[in-house]
C-alpha cells in the first residue's frame, strides 16, 4: 500500500470516530433533555390522573364539607387564592415593574446595583421566613390572621421576580430604539414609557405571569398569614382560604375523601395557572403579530 | 435670490458618481456664493471618551440648504461628529465635548442650552432602520405628539411628513399597520419621515443606507436631494460614490497616529474628489487606504 492511500484510510477511520463520537454526545444530549422534562410530564400526568377523578362542577362551586360528607369544594379557596394574589399583584406590580424600569435604565449608578443587589437577596429569601415576617408586622399588631396579610406576603414573593424579568426584557429591547426616541428630544421617561415598556410588554407581561403563578403556589407563608378558613369570606380583614393551603392541609389530613380532595385541588391550581400562562401568551402575541413587539 | 442646486430627478449624470461630479457649489456657480448661510459652525471641537480622545480640533462650517458628506476610515470619528451636533453624544456617560458647535450662531454644547430643543432642531436618521414597535402613523407621529401636537393637526403633519420622505403612496391605506412590516428601504424612508415630522432645520443621517439594497438606497438618494430645499442634511457614509453624487460639500476626516480623529480636507464635493488639495484626501477618495 502506498502512503498516499494509507493516509487516506486513516484520515477515512478519524472521520468515522468523529462521526460516531458526534452521535453519541447528541444522543446524551437528547437523554437529558428527556430527563429534564419528564418529570413535568410525570407530576402534571399523575395530578391530573388523581385529580380529575374528584372534579366535578360542584367541586368549583361548593364550600368545604366535614369528612366523611360526601361532595363539597373549594369555592372558599378559589376565591381566597383571588383575593391574595390579586392584591399581591396590585401591590407588587406597580412597585416591581418601575423598579424594574429604573434597573435597566440606569444599571451602574448606586440605586441601580442596589436595586439589583436587593432584588437577589429577596428573591433568595425562603418565602417561609416571608410568612413569619409578614405575622410579626402585620397579623401580631391587627391581633387576627387576614387575607390582607396573606396578600402582603405574596407581594413580597412575587417582587423579585417582576423587577428581574421587567429588567431584563427591556434590555433585550435594542438600543437603537431608545437612541431613535432621545434623537427626537424626547425625554428619558417618555422613551421608556412610550417605546421601551411597549416594545418589551411580551416578556414583562410573562414575567408578570411568572410572578402571579409563583404567588399562588406559596402555601408555607399562608399558614402564618391567611391561615385558612373552611367558609366563604371576601373580607380582607378575615382569614381565607387558599388553594396551596387547601391542598396541604387536605394532604396531610388522615382522611381519605379528604385526600383525594388534595389532588383535585393541586389540579385545579395546576390549571388554573396554566390557562393564565396561555391566555397571556395568546394575548401578548396576537399584539406582538400586529405591531411586531419582542417576543418574550 | 434663490438657487436651486437640485439636479434634475431623471438625470443620470449624478448616478455615474465619481467620474461625474454634479458642478455644484460656489466654484461651479458663482452666482450662488452669497447665498451659502452657514448653519452650523464648528469650532476646535475636541471630543473626548473618559481619556480617550476621539476627535481632535474639528473647524467645519456646514452650510444651510445643502448636503454635507463626511467621509473617512473607520475610527476617523465621523459618527462621534455627527453625534456632537445633537448631543447624542450625552448618552455615552464618559463622553466630554469642548469647542464649539454653534447652530444659527448658538453653541449646542453650552451646558445651558435644553437638549431637547436642540433634538428638535437637528433631526437624526440612523444606520440601522430604526422604526418604534408601532402603527406607521403613530411612528411619525411620535415627535410631533412631544411637543403638543394633536388631533387634525396632527394628521397633516404625519401625511406631508409621509410625502416628503416619498412614502405616502406606498402606506397611506395601511397608516395602522404596524412599521416593522415595511421593507427595510421603507423602514429608512419611515424614519426619516419621523425625523423630518417635528419640522427640523438640520437633518442628521449616519450611513443611512448602508443596510439597504442599491434600489432603496437610491431612493434615500434622492430623497435627500429633495429635502435639501427645506432642510441642511449632514450625512456619514462609508461609501465614496455615495458622497459624490448626493454631497453638495465633502469633509474627509482621517484617524491621527494617537486614534484621534481630525479634519484633513473640506470642501466642494468635485473639488474634493477631483482635484483633492491634501495627498490623504486623494489616496483615500482613489481607494488606496481607509
Amino acid at each position: 500500500m502506498t502512503v498516499a492511500a494509507l493516509a487516506v484510510q486513516r484520515q477515512r477511520r478519524r472521520v468515522a470516530r468523529r462521526k460516531l463520537v458526534s452521535r453519541v454526545m447528541l444522543a446524551l444530549a437528547g437523554l437529558a433533555a428527556a430527563i429534564a422534562v419528564a418529570p413535568l410530564i410525570w407530576i402534571v400526568g399523575y395530578v391530573g390522573l388523581e385529580g380529575a377523578r374528584q372534579l366535578s362542577p360542584e367541586f368549583l362551586t361548593a364550600l368545604p364539607t366535614p369528612v366523611g360528607v360526601p361532595g363539597g369544594g373549594i369555592a372558599n379557596a378559589l376565591v381566597g387564592s383571588f383575593m391574595t394574589v390579586g392584591l399581591g399583584l396590585i401591590v407588587a406590580a406597580p412597585v416591581g415593574l418601575a423598579a424594574g424600569v429604573y434597573a435597566a435604565a440606569r444599571p451602574d449608578t448606586r440605586l441601580g446595583v442596589t436595586i439589583r443587589f436587593a432584588t437577589d437577596t429577596l428573591a433568595g429569601v425562603p418565602s417561609i421566613v416571608m410568612g413569619i415576617f409578614a405575622y410579626t408586622i402585620i397579623v401580631l399588631p391587627s391581633r387576627h390572621f387576614s387575607a390582607f396579610s396573606g396578600g402582603i406576603v405574596l407581594a413580597f414573593i412575587m417582587l423579585p421576580t417582576l423587577i428581574r424579568t421587567t429588567e431584563e426584557m427591556l434590555k433585550l429591547v435594542p438600543a437603537s430604539l431608545r437612541e431613535g426616541s432621545l434623537a427626537l428630544g424626547a425625554p428619558e421617561w417618555r422613551t421608556s414609557l412610550r417605546v421601551l415598556i411597549p416594545a418589551a410588554i411580551n416578556g414583562i407581561l410573562t414575567g408578570v405571569m411568572l410572578a402571579v403563578a409563583r404567588g399562588a403556589g406559596e402555601a408555607a407563608p399562608m399558614l402564618f398569614t391567611a391561615f385558612g378558613n373552611p367558609f366563604m369570606n371576601t373580607d380582607l380583614n378575615q382569614p381565607v382560604a387558599t388553594l396551596p393551603h387547601t391542598v396541604f392541609v387536605y394532604a396531610i389530613s388522615p382522611y381519605e375523601d379528604w385526600r383525594a380532595k388534595a389532588w383535585a385541588t393541586a389540579f385545579v391550581l395546576i390549571a388554573i395557572v396554566l390557562l393564565l400562562n396561555v391566555a397571556a401568551r395568546w394575548l401578548t402575541s396576537w399584539r406582538a403579530r400586529r405591531m411586531g413587539t419582542l417576543s418574550g | 435670490m434663490t438657487v436651486d442646486l437640485r439636479p434634475e430627478r431623471a438625470e443620470p449624470a449624478h448616478a455615474e458618481g465619481a467620474a461625474a461630479p454634479r458642478p455644484v457649489g460656489p466654484s461651479a456657480t458663482p452666482g450662488a456664493t452669497d447665498e451659502r448661510r452657514v448653519k452650523l459652525a464648528i469650532r476646535d471641537l475636541n471630543v473626548y471618551y473618559g481619556a480617550f480622545r476621539a476627535l481632535r480640533d474639528i473647524t467645519l462650517d456646514v452650510h444651510a440648504n445643502a448636503v454635507t458628506a463626511i467621509i473617512g476610515p473607520s475610527g476617523s470619528g465621523k459618527s462621534t461628529l455627527l453625534r456632537s451636533i445633537n448631543r447624542m453624544t450625552d448618552l455615552v456617560p464618559s463622553a466630554r465635548a469642548t469647542g464649539e458647535v454653534m447652530l444659527d450662531g448658538a453653541n449646542v454644547l453650552d451646558e445651558q442650552v435644553d437638549v431637547v430643543e436642540v433634538r428638535r432642531r437637528v433631526g437624526m436618521v440612523f444606520q440601522r432602520p430604526n422604526p418604534f414597535p408601532k402603527s406607521i402613523f403613530d411612528n411619525v407621529a411620535y415627535g410631533p405628539r412631544l411637543y403638543g401636537v394633536r388631533g387634525k393637526t396632527l394628521d397633516e403633519v404625519v401625511e406631508r411628513a409621509l410625502r416628503a420622505s416619498a412614502l405616502w403612496n406606498d402606506v397611506r391605506d395601511k397608516l395602522r399597520a404596524s412599521g416593522l412590516a415595511l421593507s427595510g428601504g421603507q423602514q429608512q424612508r419611515l424614519c426619516i419621515a419621523r425625523a423630518i415630522a417635528v419640522e427640523p432645520e438640520v437633518v442628521l443621517m449616519d450611513e443611512p443606507a448602508s443596510a439597504l439594497d442599491p434600489r432603496a438606497t437610491l431612493l434615500i438618494e434622492e430623497l435627500m436631494s429633495d429635502l435639501k430645499t427645506e432642510y441642511t442634511i449632514v450625512i456619514v457614509t462609508h461609501n465614496m460614490q455615495q458622497a459624490a453624487r448626493v454631497a453638495d460639500e465633502t469633509a474627509f476626516l482621517n484617524m491621527g497616529d494617537d486614534r484621534a480623529g481630525y479634519l484633513v480636507e473640506v470642501g466642494v464635493t468635485s473639488q474634493i474628489f477631483t482635484n483633492p488639495r491634501n495627498r490623504l484626501t486623494e489616496d483615500y477618495v482613489s481607494g488606496r487606504f481607509g
